[in-house]
């Protein structure tokens, strides 16, 4: 049988125009899908994480929201163990007031306990009543929490002359991440 | 009938291949037009996936902020709750400056106080235990003896003054046996002293100051009780 020129040219068209077709637009597409889907595999296992409902979140927010409150309306927070020079910081800054002499403040070693930690910190200074009076007050009242475990106020011999001796022990609250305090 | 065909062999053949010839085109553009067609179609689902991937991906973006917002409330939680579990613990009804305030406002003007001590006594903190030390425990189930500090929970005040004479250290005494703070009132001595030709008394008197109630202002009780 004999093929003529033109049959031939015929199926070299043919065979050209499809290998144009699988390189020109299926091998480019075949990819560039490829591609795609791998993108919407991670995008649908990312929608598949956890509780993420509008609904819920503006319950946890509503709920952050009220512990807030609760949390700043009692006015005094524990701090965590790296705010602890601060209080520190607080309480000497409270003692140097005007008219109180022979301040002194000890530290002792802190305690580790289940929920939170002690550091016992001892306070002397010298002070006409009412002025140790105030400052005791806002010594309780500080934005951390501190109490006064101890309090001693005594008149020297040569009361009035001299002015009181103030002792006072006290306990500063801070949590630590063992607590559950810090985040 | 004869049939006589004047056309030449050459023109029949030359007819054939050109009618050959034009269906192979035909045929040829055929099968461009579906490649054409099948092109078009493969890249309008290629650009519909392109879509989808797009929502998709702004979805999930969405969906990781939501839960990075969730994840950090449910940490803000959580140390909320501790903040507030722990005020709850820690947390004083009656401050050591207001026992003190409330002392000096029933001490007769008469007396005047040499020293003022006031310790406070709360529930001791629960020891931290390491998860092996606890496992050790449960397993010997020993009966731990009840620590009767766990129960403490009072100030202590101790007065130590001078007063003209026993009346004004009994008035003193009375006064805070009825003052609603304090409990346990106790009068522990009260001897002569004589100091610069100045006879008097001096005394040392203790009470407490129970921490295991909460204190109500009397003006918010009495508006509580009016409404009742």
């Amino acid at each position: 049988m004999k093929i003529d020129r033109g049959t031939i040219r015929m199926w070299g068209a043919l065979v050209g125009l499809i290998v144009l077709f699988v390189g020109s637009v299926l091998v480019p597409f075949g990819i560039r899908d490829a591609r795609l889907q791998t993108r919407i595999d991670a995008a649908r296992a990312d929608l598949g994480i956890g509780e993420t409902d509008n609904a819920g979140l503006a319950r946890l927010y509503t709920e952050v929201q009220r512990l807030r409150e609760q949390a700043t309306g009692r006015g005094q927070l524990i701090p965590n163990e790296d705010e602890i020079p601060l209080v520190l910081q607080d309480l000497s800054g409270l003692i140097n007031a005007p008219g109180v002499t022979g301040q002194e403040i000890v530290t002792d070693k802190a305690g580790y306990y289940a929920d939170y930690n002690i550091l016992p910190v001892k306070i002397q200074f010298n002070a006409p009543f009412a002025t140790a009076f105030d400052l005791v007050k806002r010594i309780e009242t500080l934005s951390r929490v501190v109490r006064v475990d101890r309090l001693n106020i005594e008149a020297g011999p040569d009361y009035p002359r001299r002015p009181l001796v103030v002792n006072l022990k006290l306990s500063a609250f801070f949590a630590s991440r063992a607590n559950g305090g810090e985040q | 009938m004869i049939d006589i065909d004047f056309l030449p062999q050459s023109y029949h053949i030359e007819r054939a291949r050109r009618a050959r010839r034009h269906k192979q085109w035909v045929m040829i553009l055929l099968v461009a037009v579906s490649l054409v067609a099948w092109g078009v179609s493969r890249q309008r689902q290629s650009t519909e996936l392109t879509w989808r991937a797009a929502s998709l991906e702004s979805q999930a973006y969405a969906t990781r902020q939501k839960q990075s917002e969730m994840s950090k409330l449910k940490n803000e939680r959580k140390s909320l709750s501790y903040q507030i579990k722990i005020q709850r613990q820690l947390d004083q009804p009656v401050a050591v400056t207001q026992a003190v305030a409330a002392l000096g406002q029933l001490l007769p003007d008469s007396s005047g106080l040499t020293r003022v001590a006031v310790q406070t006594y709360r529930p001791p903190p629960i020891p931290r235990h390491d998860p092996d030390e606890m496992k050790s425990k449960r397993k010997s189930r020993r009966k731990v003896p009840v620590d009767p500090n766990m129960t403490r929970d009072y100030i202590q005040l101790d007065v130590y003054g001078i007063a003209p004479d026993d009346v004004a250290v009994a008035d003193l005494v009375n006064s805070m046996s009825d003052h609603p703070l304090f409990e346990k009132v106790i009068m522990y001595f009260s001897r002569t002293e004589e100091r610069n030709q100045i006879v008097g008394r001096r005394f040392h008197v203790g009470a407490q100051v129970p921490l295991d109630r909460r204190y109500l202002p009397l003006k918010q009780t009495a508006e509580v009780t009016d409404e009742d």
